[in-house]
């Protein structure tokens, strides 16, 4: 019977520290890698999902960040924070998997997203969802997940002035979406 | 907390569903099966907007070297180069052709009345200013069409420390918008007789220079650009220096210097015109004859003038051009001039205004 485990579910206190982690993970260790997910799979979660705007899809990446993670750890170089370089990680592939076009189409407010979300949430969910992909990133990386233009420009492969650009459109187009009248 | 700030403050606190927690478990499963995924994936984008810019750069550029090449190619090959000078010599009206004209040894055919000399013209009606003209083609006596406009500047200037008139024109299509005088010719200011003349065809690509003695002509026509091609003519000038002639395009500039002619009922004069290189049909000299018809008022933008009316024949080659031309007898003046260059097309010179001369 399959363990079910839910991230950041346990105390991260009782883990060992991020450094050692990424340490054993890289060796292969399979309890190390339980132990990341535990501890950052939920932030990365949002990450992915605020991303793809799906729950599939960010479970999708989630699940292909953590499989190559122990690969990929050999290339981090531990100077700047675990989280931070995992959550670009997760980042990046997210917004891969958004330009393969895999579900471009049919990003619809999923059911399950929330159990009873307010009018004005769900509204503006519905309104972020329905931007386009290049400026729904934008929205998602610098005004939810808080990167600079820079690190949101570096991850979508634009320059720091279409990235502003970008987010000045797209914050336009959720004003004029949310001063609309509903039907 | 303005709009904005509460739109970024909701979007970050948009929900997230929750992860399925089997997640973990697939996540072990999949790398205990060996299944692995790369995370280094590097975003190559095709950058559509430098390959379109380059591929224009390259197009621009092997176009202008292709067309550059078939210009040279039109210029070094024989047969290429005869149609070019072909092509001159149909399409535009001063690239002269031997065949056409006389010789330049040939004698010129005798004018009709006595040669107007120099000794005859009183200079002290010549007045310094600046006629404007407004040209009009009328087909079949019935269809009238405006046809540009043309300025000419007579005044005194000092050129290359001598006391000379200077007489330039311009043309324009609208009255509105002048180009450049691109017609400017130095005269002697004793004789009238050109010393030097230079105008520019064809947006500033081909030049006609001429020089004059009091014994002899030079003259050059110069095509600038791809196709360059040079003629220079010189001429022993078949006359004596007391007699007056004019340079180029002739009615424009007897026109210009007619106050100084001796008009009168019944008066008869002839004068030589000399192109050596940059006149169809007149290669070398050629003569024109003017004559005094009658005297008639006529109204034109400028006013109503009384006028002597002159007949004008140009000869050119095997042809002549024949105008009418109204003289205000007051000012000498050119008020008006109709050629007929065809049986079924007038054009007409009516004078627009005048500008006294500073």
């Amino acid at each position: 019977m399959a363990t079910r485990v839910v991230p950041s579910a346990v105390d991260p206190a009782t883990l060992a520290a991020p450094a050692a982690l990424a340490q054993q993970a890289r060796a292969g260790s399979t309890g190390a890698l339980g132990d990341l997910y535990r501890l950052y799979g939920l932030a990365l979660f949002r990450v992915a999902y605020r991303l793809t705007g799906s729950r599939e899809d960010a479970e999708d990446v989630l699940h292909d960040v953590f499989v190559g993670l122990p690969e990929a750890l050999q290339g981090y170089k531990e100077q700047g924070r675990l989280d931070a370089w995992l959550r670009r990680v997760t980042a990046r592939v997210a917004l891969m998997k958004l330009r393969k076009g895999r579900r471009q189409a049919a990003l619809q407010l999923e059911p399950e997203a929330e159990p009873a979300p307010e009018r004005d949430v769900e509204e503006l969910q519905a309104a972020v969802n329905a931007l386009p992909v290049s400026l729904r990133s934008v929205v998602v990386l610098k005004e939810i997940e808080g990167y600079s233009h820079a690190e949101t420009a570096e991850m979508l492969g634009i320059t720091v002035v279409t990235s502003r650009v970008r987010l000045m459109r797209a914050m336009s187009r959720l004003r004029r979406t949310l001063q609309r009248p509903g039907p | 907390m303005n709009r904005d700030d509460m739109l970024r403050a909701s979007l970050r606190q948009l929900p997230v569903p929750d992860v399925s927690p089997d997640l973990l478990h697939r996540i072990v499963r999949s790398r205990v099966m060996g299944v692995r995924t790369s995370l280094h994936g590097r975003r190559w984008s095709v950058p559509w907007g430098r390959i379109a810019a380059a591929a224009f750069i390259l197009a621009f550029l092997t176009g202008s070297w292709k067309l550059s090449l078939t210009f040279s190619r039109m210029g070094q090959s024989r047969l290429n180069r005869d149609r070019v000078k072909e092509f001159l010599r149909t399409t535009i009206p001063w690239a002269s052709s031997g065949d056409e004209g006389r010789a330049l040894s040939d004698k010129p055919p005798a004018p009709k009345y006595p040669l107007i000399s120099v000794d005859s013209l009183d200079l002290s009606r010549l007045t310094e200013g600046t006629w404007t003209y407004r040209s009009s083609v009328t087909t079949d006596e019935v269809l009238t069409a405006p046809a540009g406009h043309s300025r000419i500047h007579l005044a005194r200037v000092t050129f290359q420390s001598r006391a000379m008139w200077i007489l330039m024109m311009a043309h324009s299509r609208d009255s509105a918008s002048w180009g450049p005088y691109g017609d400017t010719t130095y005269l002697d200011p004793e004789s009238l007789r050109p010393q030097r003349s230079i105008y520019y065809y064809n947006k500033n690509r081909t030049v006609v220079v001429q020089s004059f003695s009091a014994d002899s002509a030079t003259e050059s026509l110069d095509f600038s650009g791809p196709i360059r091609q040079s003629y220079r003519e010189s001429i022993a000038l078949p006359f004596s220096r007391e007699t007056f002639f004019v340079n180029g395009w002739p009615l424009d500039r007897v026109g210009a210097l007619l106050p100084a002619f001796p008009l009168k009922r019944g008066w008869q004069g002839s004068l030589y015109q000399v192109a050596l290189v940059s006149r169809i049909g007149v290669r070398g000299v050629s003569p024109m004859d003017l004559w005094v018809v009658g005297r008639e008022r006529v109204t034109v933008p400028a006013g109503t003038f009384d006028c002597w009316r002159l007949q004008v024949v140009t000869y050119f080659g095997q042809e002549d051009q024949r105008q009418t031309v109204w003289v205000s007898r007051d000012k000498g003046w050119v008020i008006k001039v109709q050629a007929d260059n065809s049986s079924d097309v007038m054009s007409t010179r009516e004078l627009e205004s005048y500008e006294p001369g500073s």
